[in-house]
């Protein structure tokens, strides 16, 4: 009896943490289809109005371009960059093997407020190079210590001998690699790609020091929250969440929830 | 031929990695030179920047009340966190656990500044708690629950609540039960069993989960701009307005670096603990 009591504590605690989790996204998604002109509690009536009011705030549109133009250029190069060092720690052993483990790590040990003006610094070294470019660059270090992890962790799973045995049969190296290693790995790149994009997406504090007046969706979003107060950054924010969900079925999918948490 | 390039095969393979992390290197190094410049007259080295950090009373406040937020807040989120773990890897079935795992990844993934919106939606004057406040006759005028502390603790906790969980899901799951069964045949209560079995077993992910939450917290610049509407003094608030919009590097740098060793301290701190509790077991 009084365990049963026990484990209705913990239930209905667990919930709440849950639901305090689960209600500011809830909140969103509720307001976002308010008819009313204001974020205030409850919304008057429904509509989809400030959805179609999103196409008239030309920030948000430069964000969408400027984000999926950094999402998709920084998982590419840090993709790459990604097989490269993984198949070097995992198929290979070397002088310095540790060291390079440590560096491709050490973007996650710094904070993000460092970061973003450590490179804003850089870029000012190099002085050729555009606020875009940096942010390029920026992303890409955030990204790819996520994107060896995955891939290393993929890699260690397949074995070896298949690599071997294609090249015993003839094949050259980049061969082995291109017609064995690389459709094995398939769903884990794919895996290891959403989650790039998700997080080049997503970032905020580090890009705030680089953005100059071209904005990422974000930082878009976040302008528009400090200046207005119409359920338009809802009907926004509504969007990005139905594409994160989508993000998260398809890693389900492709690598599996529980291998990302670990 | 081929023992030579099995050779250099390997540093071929890291260089374009490690000219991408170069590039990190030479920002640190250069932030270092930045906060050893004296604003004032040129670029004469000096510790000015960091003079005036330690004397000025409300620059170190912005370092001491950020450190106090971020224990704050970590022990809550810890002391919230711990009961969805437990319910989730203990109590729940497969499908439920799938579920609740589902959902906080999505919330995990989901956009930060976005989320922080959400939680203004509901502190904010009109938002959803004065609205159920003022319908239920029990507040007087509208409470004042964010653009304060109160409002910046909440968006941290929820910030690092994700974090916490999934870092302390690892360990529950493998606690063993039969662990606690054999406790409470010999007689002990569940409070005690819970104090000295359960936790003890735990403390390798709540070390985990206390050190992401403590770093996230610390370096929190969102929430204190949305949620304290920038009147809560945050580090990185400071770091952001004398980089952006001061232009102040030097100073912005040397609060850079502090910031940054202050982080690497507590990492490396809890790291001594997990190995120190590791050592123990291992006897």
């Amino acid at each position: 009896m009084i365990g049963h009591q026990k484990s209705t504590a913990l239930q209905a605690t667990a919930f709440g943490v849950l639901l305090f989790l689960a209600l500011p996204n809830l909140l969103i998604v509720l307001i976002s289809f308010n008819a009313g002109t204001t974020l205030g509690f409850p919304p008057s009536g429904f509509s989809f109005r400030w959805y179609a009011n999103l196409l008239n705030i030309p920030s948000f549109a430069i964000g969408l371009r400027q984000s999926v133009m950094l999402a998709v250029l920084s998982t590419a190069i840090s993709v790459v960059l990604g097989i490269m060092v993984s198949l070097a720690v995992v198929r290979f052993r070397f002088l310095g093997r540790n060291i390079v483990n440590v560096l491709v790590m050490a973007p996650l040990f710094v904070p993000e407020v460092v970061m973003g003006i450590a490179m804003l610094l850089w870029a000012n070294i190099v002085l050729a190079i555009s606020n875009t470019t940096a942010l390029v660059v920026l992303h890409c270090l955030i990204v790819l210590p996520y994107v060896v992890r995955l891939i290393v962790a993929n890699l260690q799973s397949m074995d070896p001998n298949l690599e071997n045995a294609a090249m015993l049969l003839g094949a050259r190296p980049l061969q082995a690699f291109l017609l064995i290693t690389l459709p094995l790995l398939g769903k884990g790149l794919l895996g290891a790609g959403i989650f790039a994009i998700v997080m080049s997406f997503h970032n905020f504090t580090a890009t705030m020091f680089l953005v100059g007046n071209k904005p990422t969706l974000p930082v878009a979003a976040y302008q528009y929250i400090r200046t207005e107060s119409d359920p338009s950054v809802c009907a926004l924010s509504t969007l990005m969440m139905l594409g994160g969900i989508i993000a998260v079925y398809l890693m389900d999918k492709w690598i599996g929830l529980e291998r990302l948490a670990r | 031929m081929i023992v030579m390039l099995r050779k250099i095969a390997p540093y071929l393979l890291v260089a374009p990695a490690l000219l991408l992390i170069a590039s990190l290197v030479m920002g640190l190094s250069s932030l270092l030179g930045w906060s050893f410049l004296d604003g004032a007259s040129g670029n004469v080295a000096s510790f000015a920047q960091y003079e005036s950090l330690l004397a000025n009373g409300s620059y170190r406040h912005y370092f001491s009340y950020s450190l106090w937020l971020a224990v704050i807040s970590t022990a809550i989120a810890l002391v919230l966190g711990f009961p969805v773990a437990y319910y989730m890897e203990v109590v729940a079935s497969p499908k439920q656990r799938k579920i609740i795992f589902a959902s906080l990844l999505g919330i995990f993934l989901s956009d930060y500044v976005l989320r922080m919106f959400g939680l203004i939606l509901i502190l904010g004057r009109s938002g959803m708690v004065n609205r159920v406040a003022g319908w239920l006759g029990i507040a007087d005028g509208p409470w004042k629950l964010m653009y304060n502390e109160f409002g910046v603790m909440v968006g941290l906790v929820a910030g690092i609540l994700p974090f916490m969980i999934l870092s302390l899901n690892g360990v529950v799951a493998r606690l063993d039960k039969r662990l606690r069964e054999a406790a409470a045949l010999l007689g002990s209560p569940p409070w005690r069993t819970f104090v000295s079995i359960t936790l003890p077993l735990c403390i390798p992910g709540i070390l985990a989960g206390t050190m992401l939450s403590f770093l996230l917290s610390l370096n929190s610049f969102v929430t204190p701009m949305l949620l304290g509407g920038g009147r809560v003094d945050m580090v990185a608030v400071f770091i952001f307005d004398q980089a952006i919009n001061l232009a102040n590097l030097p100073l912005g740098s040397a609060a850079a670096l502090i910031l940054f060793l202050l982080s690497a301290a507590v990492i490396i701190m809890l790291n001594v603990l997990g190995d120190r509790y590791l050592k123990r077991f291992q006897r």
